[in-house]
């Protein structure tokens, strides 16, 4: 649960943050003289809606009244008028409200513009004053879609859904790349490796047939025994390679024989390859001094080991 | 001792001077574990730092450390010099710190109205000298020229420094504020480099079981410094093959021209490596071949050597420390890309 967490963080931390900016953007910080709010916006035909005008001041007014204005095809409905004070005490001081609200209802499906609105009230020195908010705009549908007439509240704008929707499936997507990645590191079960054939020949074929084909050196020519040696060790490199599908150029014969041991691979063929290219590594790191006879044992040895055949050592030297 | 491949005996013969070479280290194997075996009476893990130390002895090379505070790094140094008869001296590198309090000094009596010289804390066989990036380039170069010329000179006299001579010098990784770290060209002076690291849990156990029993533990000497200076006669015999050199040849270059080896890597290196990695990559190597009872250096013996010398000589490119690449990373990617002989 933890490696999954791990791989769907980036996610989660977009998604987080993407959602603490929207909230705070919906932090009205701030006073206002007044606000006219609707609820809800989108109505279905025959459903009353509510307009509500809140007036807030720093100075203490008193009878706020509002005239709500009807336009073609909206009318109040009669005795809906509600009037009530909202007082909020905070570190910046007591903020007072007035909030006034009425009813309306529609005759006819359509958009409707409703104000603006005149706000009168008596300030504190028992002066009228007056101040006028804009309208507001209200849908009736005929028959609204159940998901546009619902729980959409007067302060919701009309991308909340697309956004909730946005998130789940950030949220999502944040998952499905996480249990991903999380496959996709799994260490696979050791199959069988793919043995690489040339042709018709198996790997133990062609390094067999190579080693046969090296010119056999003269004992005394340090240096050619050396470069018989390493041509040797090459292709029971490249043999292993091919037949097990391992990298062994940049490894050493212990890192090899390491690699075998855990892979469980140490068969009587693998045991006779890494002793004949242990003898190569002595003579090419230890001055080894092999006998003409060590040196064409190399070809008897190779065919005993990679093709299980016996063959005769015909002397002989290049 | 070490997790050393052995290389079974050949079905040939073996050159007589590769095979008196082997017999000859074989038998300085219980003299080694005798050191192991009497410093580890009193220290804990570490394993890995105590190895490099006794081969950077072997070598007459000089390491430094990288580790955070309370890894026994005095420890090891203090215990190994009582373990091989040596001296041992310790210098706590500071802002304020002069050459003369490491190298000495000519203090005037008046009462005899002459001077006499007093020698530093540099004379001893091993020093460890504590958080050198600590002190101003001015004391480390004191330092540093001490160890390169074995001798220093103070007023008129020159004083050559004891044999076997090392230093251990450590930078804390942390607190790097008002440090002087080590100019590139000093850090190649030593000889390797070394990353010491917490230890096991089992390990740490073990620490407090030791340390908190109240019971002290003195160390004695298992062998004697004649006995380190005749190893490192015997290690410097060890036989290095051609193909050695040539691989060792191939990593070195290819700090230098990755490009040459078939690395996409020389976007990430400024400076590869200078021609000392190349001899230390032999010689430590051949300290590694020796204290594995062998005559002769194998491939084996590169790998596990070549880490440590070439750390800290890879300057990095600005590229690479923003992609986060170290140098550990470069290095083990010429490892796995250069052709084993």
């Amino acid at each position: 649960m933890i490696r999954s967490l791990n791989h769907i963080k980036p996610a989660l931390y977009a998604v987080i943050a993407f959602a603490f900016i929207l909230l705070t953007a919906f932090i009205v910080d701030g006073e206002t003289t007044g606000e006219v709010d609707v609820n809800p916006r989108l109505v279905r035909l025959g459903v009353p809606f509510t307009v509500t005008v809140e007036i807030e001041s720093d100075e203490n007014i008193q009878n706020p009244r509002v005239d709500f204005p009807e336009p073609d095809g909206v009318h109040l409905s009669r005795g809906s008028s509600m009037q009530g004070v909202n007082i909020t005490r905070g570190s910046g001081g007591t903020e007072v409200s007035h909030v006034i609200s009425r009813e309306y209802t529609a005759d006819e499906p359509g958009q409707y513009e409703i104000g603006p609105f005149r706000v009168t009230y008596f300030n504190s020195e028992g002066e009228t004053e007056e101040i006028e908010l804009e309208p507001v705009i209200v849908e009736i549908f005929e028959d609204a879609p159940r998901e546009a007439s619902t729980i959409i509240q007067g302060t919701m704008p009309w991308w909340w859904p697309y956004l909730i929707t946005a998130i789940c499936l950030a949220i999502l997507a944040g998952l499905v790349a996480g249990w991903y990645a999380l496959k996709r590191r799994r260490i696979p079960d050791e199959a069988a490796p793919a043995v690489i054939h040339i042709g018709s020949r198996s790997p133990e074929q062609i390094a067999y047939e190579a080693i046969s084909k090296l010119e056999i050196p003269d004992p005394e020519d340090e240096e050619a025994v050396k470069e018989y040696y390493d041509a040797v060790d090459d292709i029971l490199r490249v043999y292993l390679t091919r037949r097990y599908n391992m990298p062994t150029r940049d490894a050493t014969l212990w890192e090899i024989r390491q690699e075998f041991t855990r892979r469980k691979r140490l068969d009587s063929r693998v045991k006779g390859v890494f002793e004949m290219m242990n003898d190569c590594d002595w003579v090419k790191f230890a001055k080894m001094e092999p006998s003409s006879k060590d040196i064409r044992n190399v070809k008897v040895r190779a065919a005993d080991v990679l093709v299980g055949q016996k063959v005769e050592d015909t002397g002989g030297v290049a | 001792m070490t997790n050393t491949p052995q290389m079974p005996p050949p079905s040939s013969a073996v050159s007589e001077e590769i095979e008196a070479l082997g017999r000859e280290c074989e038998s300085y194997q219980p003299v080694i574990q005798s050191v192991f075996d009497e410093v580890k009476r009193i220290l804990v893990g570490q394993d890995d730092m105590l190895l490099k130390l006794i081969i950077g002895l072997l070598c007459r090379g000089h390491i430094l450390l990288e580790g955070v505070p309370g890894l026994a790094k005095t420890l090891t140094i203090k215990s190994l010099a009582v373990a091989i008869g040596a001296q041992f001296s310790r210098v706590q590198f500071t802002p304020d710190l002069l050459p003369a309090d490491i190298v000495g000094t000519r203090i005037y009596n008046p009462q005899t109205t002459d001077f006499s010289t007093r020698l530093g804390p540099v004379f001893a066989n091993l020093v460890l000298a504590d958080e050198i990036n600590r002190a101003p380039a001015k004391v480390q170069s004191a330092l540093l020229e001490a160890m390169q010329e074995k001798q220093v000179t103070i007023g008129d006299e020159t004083f050559k420094l004891p044999d076997p001579f090392l230093v251990m010098a450590t930078q804390n990784p942390i607190e790097t504020e008002g440090t002087y770290p080590l100019p590139e060209a000093q850090l190649d002076r030593f000889m390797m480099k070394v990353k010491v690291t917490y230890p096991w849990r089992n390990e740490e156990n073990l620490i407090i079981d030791r340390i908190t029993s109240g019971k002290s533990i003195e160390l004695e000497p298992a062998i004697t410094t004649e006995k380190v200076l005749e190893m490192q006669r015997v290690v410097d015999r060890i036989y290095v093959d051609e193909n050695i050199k040539k691989y060792v040849l191939d990593i070195v270059f290819a700090t230098r021209q990755p490009k040459e080896f078939g690395l996409d890597i020389d976007y990430l290196i400024e400076y590869g490596a200078s021609p000392r990695a190349s001899i230390y990559i032999i010689m430590t190597s051949k300290a590694f071949a020796f204290l594995n009872g062998r005559g002769f250096v194998t491939p084996d013996d590169v790998k596990a050597m070549a880490m440590d010398v070439l750390r800290h000589r890879i300057l990095l490119t600005y590229e690479a420390e923003a992609e986060e690449v170290t140098s550990e990373d470069v290095v083990q990617k010429i490892m796995s890309t250069i052709y084993v002989p």
